[in-house]
């Protein structure tokens, strides 16, 4: 297929393997991707090309002829699915239309300059004086809201040992590691609306990963499990794992933060968990995970801050926050969920015992400041 | 009235007068209650019986039939066919669905 695209007149830059595609991707700009011979993989493929370049077509081209799967493929974002024979006529058509298309249209649009009037003078000056009353009032409003005692951001969890956290289906979900439950709380009131027995083996941390729910143990046996009462268990992974202490899931990926070797390791969710990739921790001591939908986040337990990774590289930490919760030395992170409009994370008592373990809610500075790269 | 949707509807095809002859994929570029333009470069000519599969709007279509209008070929080996819906029945379901779906704001073409 390269020989006859490049005899189309094409000049031709390719990757062997999935896990070279992101490299190659970096080298760009490119005219259009096609993915060839990936059969399974060519929906994940897609959808990996499609993040990192939203707007240049992407042409597959299965070995398998197959309209139901091509058009499927055409429903996720393929420009053109190439069907078998690649003929040099049937490939220099789709790349050639493929050229072509021009897409959306996309600019910035420069507001227009008016000249002022003596109306522009009225209106100022009525928006001084307003302006004027609204913060006395507002001034008198802060006044009223001061003597009114703060919103709790802490609270109890009828149970000790939290071990790590999601957030899914509406609920945020915890794992203690003691009792090999799962629990399921509202997040409005905390009260647990189930509690779901994981016998096997202790967890560590749990991330919702689609329709399922990922369960790593203190072996490091990694599980999937079915969204059921039971927490079905789907598949196993034995050993796919390190010590973990938190699990994310990005759309495609999934995330292992691995506290004994300080490492962020991405996953390939193929029959062997493949790592693609491991990353050094860049903070002291990693305590959990979490993805807010752009990006990731973790919580470093020694320097008691969160930190948020650029997810093409999380070796490179973009914000760093103190959070003000963990100051005490009190409360040991075990777990961290973002729950779309704010982090909130689980807490075992430092001093052991048999304290109850802790929830706590973490509102981060408008703007965030971002520390200097180094 | 005619407006346009952010992207090309995908669709299936089989032919129906011709034996053993493979399904074939493309886009539907515009749709109206009547018939559709279709964008293959498979190829597609005049007279052709055709069974299509497209999703529009969220409601699936299944085991269309239709008629090749005319079929010209571009500059980059595509065929654009004017097909046209051979069912009754179905017209009028499309074009009910048409009118709806530009009720509630989705941008298609509707002609009849």
């Amino acid at each position: 297929m390269i020989l006859t695209i490049e005899e189309s007149g094409y000049r031709v830059a390719w990757a062997a393997r999935p896990e070279d595609l992101p490299e190659l991707l970096e080298q760009g700009p490119q005219a259009m991707v096609v993915v060839a011979e990936a059969e399974e993989r060519a929906e994940m493929l897609l959808q990996e090309i499609r993040r990192a370049r939203p707007l240049v077509p992407i042409l597959v081209a299965p070995t398998q002829r197959d309209a139901a799967r091509s058009v499927e493929l055409l429903r996720l974002g393929a420009q053109e699915v190439i069907s078998t024979p690649w003929t040099r006529e049937i490939l220099s058509a789709c790349l050639s239309k493929a050229l072509r298309f021009q897409g959306m249209g996309i600019e910035v649009v420069r507001p227009m300059e008016r000249t002022r009037r003596g109306l522009f003078y009225a209106a100022a000056a009525a928006l001084f004086f307003g302006a004027a009353f609204g913060y006395s009032l507002l001034d008198f409003r802060q006044e009223r809201r001061e003597a009114q005692p703060p919103a709790p951001t802490e609270w109890d969890l009828p149970y000790s040992h939290p071990a790590g956290m999601a957030f899914g289906r509406g609920d945020f979900w915890v794992a203690d590691w003691y009792s090999r439950v799962i629990y399921r709380h509202d997040p409005r009131s905390r009260a647990v609306r189930r509690g779901m027995p994981l016998p096997q083996e202790p967890p560590t941390a749990i991330a919702f990963g689609g329709d399922c729910l990922w369960v790593v143990s203190a072996s490091g046996v990694l599980s999937k499990h079915m969204l059921d009462d039971r927490l079905t268990v789907l598949s196993r992974y034995p050993a796919a794992l390190g010590q973990t202490v938190g699990l994310a899931y990005d759309g495609l990926y999934l995330w292992s933060l691995d506290s004994r070797h300080f490492k962020l390791r991405k996953h390939l969710l193929d029959e062997r968990m493949t790592v693609l990739q491991a990353y050094d921790y860049p903070g002291v001591k990693p305590a959990a995970l979490a993805f807010d939908g752009k990006t990731l986040w973790s919580l470093d337990a020694a320097n008691r801050e969160l930190l948020r990774h650029d997810i093409k590289d999380p070796r490179l930490v973009v914000y760093r926050v103190p959070l003000r919760e963990y100051q005490s030395g009190r409360w040991r992170p075990t777990g961290l969920v973002w729950d779309g409009e704010q982090f909130w994370s689980v807490a075992e008592s430092s001093g052991g015992g048999e304290l109850p373990g802790r929830l706590l809610s973490h509102e981060l500075p408008r703007p965030l400041s971002k520390i200097p790269a180094s | 009235m005619k407006t346009r949707a952010p992207r090309n509807v995908p669709a299936r095809f089989s032919f129906q007068d011709v034996l053993l002859r493979a399904e074939g994929w493309g886009h539907l570029t515009e749709i109206h209650s009547a018939g559709a333009e279709l964008l293959s470069y498979f190829r597609l000519c005049r007279g052709e019986a055709l069974s299509l599969d497209f999703e529009l709007a969220g409601v699936s279509f299944v085991a269309v039939r239709a008629r090749v209008l005319s079929s010209a070929k571009d500059a980059d080996g595509y065929f654009y066919a004017d097909i046209r819906f051979t069912d009754h029945e179905f017209r009028s379901r499309l074009g009910a669905h048409l009118s709806a779906v530009l009720a509630g704001g989705i941008d298609v073409e509707i002609r009849r």
